[in-house]
C-alpha cells in the first residue's frame, strides 16, 4: 500500500481549535447519539471550579432531568453561544444558571437549551473537584444569595484597597508630573504581523482579533507601548472601507494601559500615535466608541480633541448591547482637517 | 498497521465516529467508550479529503469514487487512485471508516 501525506487531506496540523459556535454544533451532534464529549473550555466564568483551558467532559443529559448544583453546558438565552455554568435555582419556566465568577445570573434557561452535563474537569492532567452533589448544592446556594461573590470580594479586599489608593493618586497632578518623568519617554512601536501574545504581552484583548486575516476593505494597524522592554499599553487603528457598514470610517480601537500605568501619559501617547497616522492618511475625521461610564477614557479623548457625535447606523446596535450588558457606548469624534 | 485495501471496495464512516461539517469543514471526532475527544483527537479535512469523505456513502466503491472526482479535480487518474487508496487505509487504521462487505 502506498503511504499518502496526511497532508493531502487533513487541514495542516490535522486538529484545530473548535470555535465556541463549532464547539457547540459538536456538542450538539454527539449529544443527539446520547455520548459525551471531551472539550478544552476557555474563560473565567466558571473560575475556580474550571478554570481557562481545563477539558471538560460533557455528558449527554440522556433523559435525565438536571438538577440544582449540576455544572451543565447550555445555549445562552438570546444567543447561539455555548456556556458551561452552574444551575442555581429552578424557576417556573426553567432553570436559573450562573458562572461560580459572575455577578450576574444567565437568566432563565429551558431544558431544550441544556446540552448536558459537566461530569469531569481536568487539569494538567489530573482531575479536578468541581463541585458536585451536596457539594454543588452548596455552591449554587451560595451562588444564588450572593454569598459567594461576597466571599471574593473579601478575598480581593486588600488588592482593591491598593488599587484604589493607586487610582486616586493617578489623578493627582503631582503624581503624573512625577510619575510622568519616570516612566518617559515611553516607546510606542507599531506591531503588526508579530505573534499576538508578543502585541498583547498576555493582557490586552483588542477589540479586532490580532490573529484573523481582516477581511477584505478592513485594515487594522496595531501599536504597544512599551517601558523598560515591557508592553504597557495597546492601541489599533481600524479602518472599514465598506460604505455599507455601520462602522464606515477610521476608528480608535482597543486603547488599554496596565492599571499601575495609568495616569503617566501612556494612553496620551498611544492615542496620539493614532491621531497622527489618521492625519498622515489625510483622514477627515477620526471616530471611537467608548462606554459612557468609562470617565477617564472619555477626559482622556476630550483632552485630544474627541467630541461627542452620533453614528445613526450604530445607535440600534449601541441600545441592543445596553439592554443586554446594563452599558452604553458613545461615539466620539476627532475632525483632522 | 499497513491496511490493504483495493479499489473495490466499499468504506463507509465508522458507527465509532462523530462527523459533522462545521463552519465550512468537515470535523471528525473518534469515539472511545462513548467520549467524543475533541480535544486530543479531532481530525479536520482539508478540500480533497472533504470530497472524498462526502462520497464514501456506503454503495459507491473506491473505483468509482475515482471516477467521481476526475473531472472535479483534473488529476491524472493515477494520483487520484493514489490519494483516495491512502486515504480510505489511513481512516480504516485510525477507526474512522469501516469497509464494508
Amino acid at each position: 500500500m502506498t503511504e499518502v501525506d496526511p497532508s493531502r487531506y487533513l487541514v495542516p496540523g490535522g486538529e484545530v481549535s473548535l470555535s465556541n459556535a463549532g464547539q457547540l454544533q459538536l456538542l450538539r451532534a454527539v449529544s443527539e447519539r446520547g455520548l459525551a464529549l471531551r472539550t478544552r473550555v476557555l474563560g473565567l466564568s466558571m473560575s475556580p471550579s474550571i478554570r481557562n483551558e481545563d477539558i471538560v467532559t460533557i455528558a449527554s443529559m440522556g433523559g435525565d432531568e438536571p438538577r440544582v448544583g449540576d455544572v451543565v453546558a447550555f445555549v445562552v438565552p438570546g444567543s447561539e453561544r455555548l456556556a458551561v455554568h452552574r444551575i442555581v435555582g429552578r424557576g417556573a419556566s426553567g432553570w436559573l444558571l450562573r458562572g461560580d465568577n459572575c455577578r450576574e445570573t444567565d437568566g432563565v434557561v429551558i431544558d431544550e437549551r441544556i446540552l448536558g452535563r459537566v461530569v469531569r474537569v481536568e487539569r494538567d492532567g489530573r482531575d479536578v473537584d468541581f463541585g458536585t452533589g451536596r457539594k454543588g448544592c452548596r455552591i449554587a446556594w451560595l451562588s444564588r444569595t450572593g454569598t459567594l461573590t461576597a466571599l471574593r470580594s473579601l478575598r480581593h479586599a486588600p488588592r482593591r484597597l491598593v488599587s484604589r489608593a493607586l487610582h486616586g493618586a493617578q489623578g493627582l497632578a503631582l503624581y503624573r508630573a512625577i510619575g510622568g518623568r519616570v516612566v518617559s519617554p515611553v516607546d510606542v512601536f507599531e506591531v503588526n504581523g508579530a505573534a499576538p501574545d508578543t502585541i498583547r504581552g498576555g493582557f490586552f484583548r483588542p477589540r479586532v482579533s490580532l490573529s484573523e486575516t481582516p477581511a477584505e476593505g478592513f485594515e487594522v494597524m496595531n501599536w504597544v507601548a512599551k517601558l523598560r522592554g515591557r508592553v504597557v499599553g495597546f492601541v489599533q487603528l481600524v479602518r472599514v472601507e465598506d460604505p455599507d457598514s455601520p462602522w464606515s470610517g477610521h476608528w480608535l480601537f482597543s486603547l488599554e494601559v496596565r492599571g499601575r500605568y495609568r495616569g503617566l501619559g501612556i494612553g496620551d501617547a498611544l492615542a496620539a500615535q493614532v491621531v497622527e497616522e489618521a492625519r498622515m492618511r489625510r483622514c477627515d475625521s477620526l471616530l471611537l466608541a467608548v462606554y459612557e461610564d468609562n470617565r477617564a477614557a472619555i477626559d482622556l479623548y476630550k483632552k485630544l480633541g474627541f467630541e461627542n457625535t452620533v453614528v445613526d447606523a450604530l445607535e440600534p446596535g449601541f441600545e441592543a448591547e445596553q439592554q443586554l450588558t446594563g452599558r452604553r457606548r458613545i461615539t466620539m469624534r476627532k475632525d483632522l482637517d | 498497521m499497513d491496511t490493504r485495501i483495493g479499489l473495490d471496495a466499499v468504506c463507509v464512516p465508522s458507527e465509532d465516529v462523530v462527523a459533522r461539517q462545521i463552519e465550512g469543514m468537515i470535523v471528525i471526532v473518534p469515539l472511545v467508550a462513548g467520549i467524543g475527544d475533541a480535544d486530543d483527537e479531532l481530525y479536520t479535512l482539508n478540500e480533497t479529503g472533504q470530497a472524498i469523505w462526502q462520497r464514501l456513502d456506503g454503495v459507491r466503491t473506491l473505483n468509482d469514487v475515482v471516477t467521481d472526482l476526475e473531472p472535479e479535480f483534473d488529476a491524472d487518474r493515477g494520483d487520484l487512485e493514489t490519494d483516495v487508496l491512502g486515504f480510505a487505509a489511513a481512516m480504516v487504521d485510525r477507526g474512522i471508516l469501516s469497509t464494508k462487505a
